[in-house]
């Protein structure tokens, strides 16, 4: 499957985009509550999020369906979310109004924000659809105002082998899986890549770790979704991690 | 604290040795080049080696201008050849286990560690010690088995599926002899607990055997196909002003 798969990066943004398009619809319904994101990704991330962000500005870079803008809404930031999907950007506005600036951006570009303007960035799960790191990170630090941080989530890079992975675990290998959420069904194409490559790519933009967190179901998550959920107990599935300007 | 002691035990000795001449294990393939390559410059410096073993990485950092080195190792066995190979007196072993070590707050440049940080139990606690005993400024390189590796299936198996990951336990592996006590940890439980002692992580290694090396035994391509080495530096932060949140501690 992969051997088909452009490796032209703009090629590559234009089939996430298209995906993510075709998901938009059905992302909130599919996810904020659903077993992956809503139980085990989402509330790992939120774990590294500082408690109290009244007044803050937070950027949520790869902001999807504004769920996890709408949960920073709610720790009172002020937020700015970002995407490469335009009808994400859409479900964005149409659920949080005006209450926070949603603008469709391609994350390997410069990100059109003031530097020093932002307190803290999540990112979740979206820098694995790039291979490289090197501008989205740098736009991260270049956006954080001193003492600022980011918390992002990753594949875990000690996960067990998509079926669509053919290299070693050194590689950093472009790999699909496909994914069907409520009527939509979709093949996403992202990077997976070796631990040290990831904490390389966080020192070269000037980011050091804060803190880890490997993803484990909820309680309430094992109860609602024992099938899906039930086989990640104690597996490496998803990572977070909290970063610091290194100076 | 009792720790572990295996390379006291003859059989384990006789056969880590014969491995270690043949220089058949992964040290010089893939771990020392590794560890060595994240070392800061060390001339003048104030080093610790915990784990030192026969004192090789001692005896080197001497040479290459360590103002002292405290070679610290349980092993009567391994000191003992430690002493017959070294005749730099800026270079002194004393016998312990990491975890028992004391020092003096603030004395030390460099700490370094070869694959032993997985025989100790309370890697939290020692980390915690370590951080105490470096100068601002100082560095802590440790090497240490991967998690993907103290966490492989007993079984065996594709190598890259790791067995109870979130288990954080002793296991009891086959290493030149049974009952081979390491202990495995989290990715984020070894990190974390370098960031709590204050240490700032400047780099994690993951390395694969030199090309020198694959060329000259074959064997090591399975070194290729999963991580068996982690190997972190992390700085002492030198004191600056600017403070960090307090809720990012």
């Amino acid at each position: 499957m992969t051997a088909d798969l452009p490796s032209d990066p703009a090629a590559l943004a234009r089939l996430t985009q298209d995906a993510y398009d075709r998901l938009a619809p059905v992302w909130s319904a599919t996810t904020d509550d659903g077993p992956w994101n809503g139980h085990l990704e989402r509330p790992a991330l939120r774990s590294l999020v500082p408690s109290d962000l009244s007044g803050a500005v937070v950027l949520d870079a790869g902001c999807g369906a504004g769920g996890q803008a709408e949960w920073l809404l709610g720790q009172g930031a002020d937020v700015i979310g970002v995407d490469l999907s335009p009808a994400m950007i859409e479900e964005c506005r149409r659920r949080c109004g005006d209450r926070g600036r949603f603008l469709v951006a391609n994350l390997a570009e410069p990100l059109p924000l003031d530097p020093g303007t932002v307190d803290g960035v999540t990112c979740s799960l979206a820098l694995h659809y790039l291979r490289d790191w090197a501008v989205p990170l740098r736009s991260f630090a270049d956006v954080l105002r001193p003492g600022g941080w980011v918390v992002l989530s990753l594949d875990h890079p000690f996960a067990p082998p998509l079926a669509s992975q053919r290299g070693g675990y050194f590689d950093t290998e472009l790999v699909s899986d496909t994914w069907t959420k409520g009527s939509v069904e979709v093949t996403q194409h992202f990077w997976r890549r070796p631990l040290g490559s990831v904490v390389a790519a966080f020192a070269d933009a000037g980011l050091v770790v804060d803190r880890v967190v490997e993803a484990q179901p909820t309680a309430e998550g094992l109860r609602r979704y024992p099938d899906e959920l039930g086989p990640v107990v104690g597996v490496p599935c998803f990572i977070v991690y909290r970063l610091r300007l290194a100076w | 604290m009792a720790g572990q002691n295996v390379y006291d035990d003859e059989r384990f000795f006789t056969l880590y040795q014969a491995m270690r001449d043949a220089q058949a294990g992964i040290n010089e393939a893939v771990e020392q080049p590794a560890l060595r390559a994240l070392l800061p410059p060390v001339a003048g410096a104030s080093v610790v080696d915990l784990g030192c073993g026969d004192g090789q990485l001692s005896r080197d950092l001497a040479a290459q201008g360590a103002a002292s080195v405290l070679g610290i190792d349980p092993s009567e066995r391994m000191l003992s050849l430690a002493h017959q190979r070294t005749t730099d007196g800026r270079v002194r072993y004393v016998r312990g286990f990491a975890e028992d070590t004391q020092l003096p707050a603030g004395s030390v440049d460099l700490v370094v560690s070869s694959l032993a940080f997985h025989y100790v139990a309370d890697f939290g606690g020692l980390i915690t010690r370590v951080a105490a005993w470096l100068r601002p400024g100082g560095w802590l390189v440790a090497s240490m088995e991967h998690p993907i590796m103290t966490a492989a299936p007993e079984l065996g198996g594709d190598p890259c599926i790791v067995d109870r990951y979130a288990d954080e336990s002793r296991r009891n592996t086959s290493w030149m002899i049974d009952g081979v006590v390491k202990y495995h940890r989290r990715l984020s439980t070894i990190l974390n607990a370098v960031v709590a002692a204050g240490l700032v992580v400047r780099h994690v290694a993951e390395p694969t055997p030199t090309a020198e090396s694959l060329q000259q035994r074959p064997d090591l391509d399975r070194h290729l196909r999963r991580p068996s080495i982690l190997v972190l530096a992390a700085a002492n932060p030198v004191p600056s002003g600017r403070s960090v949140p307090a809720d990012l501690r």
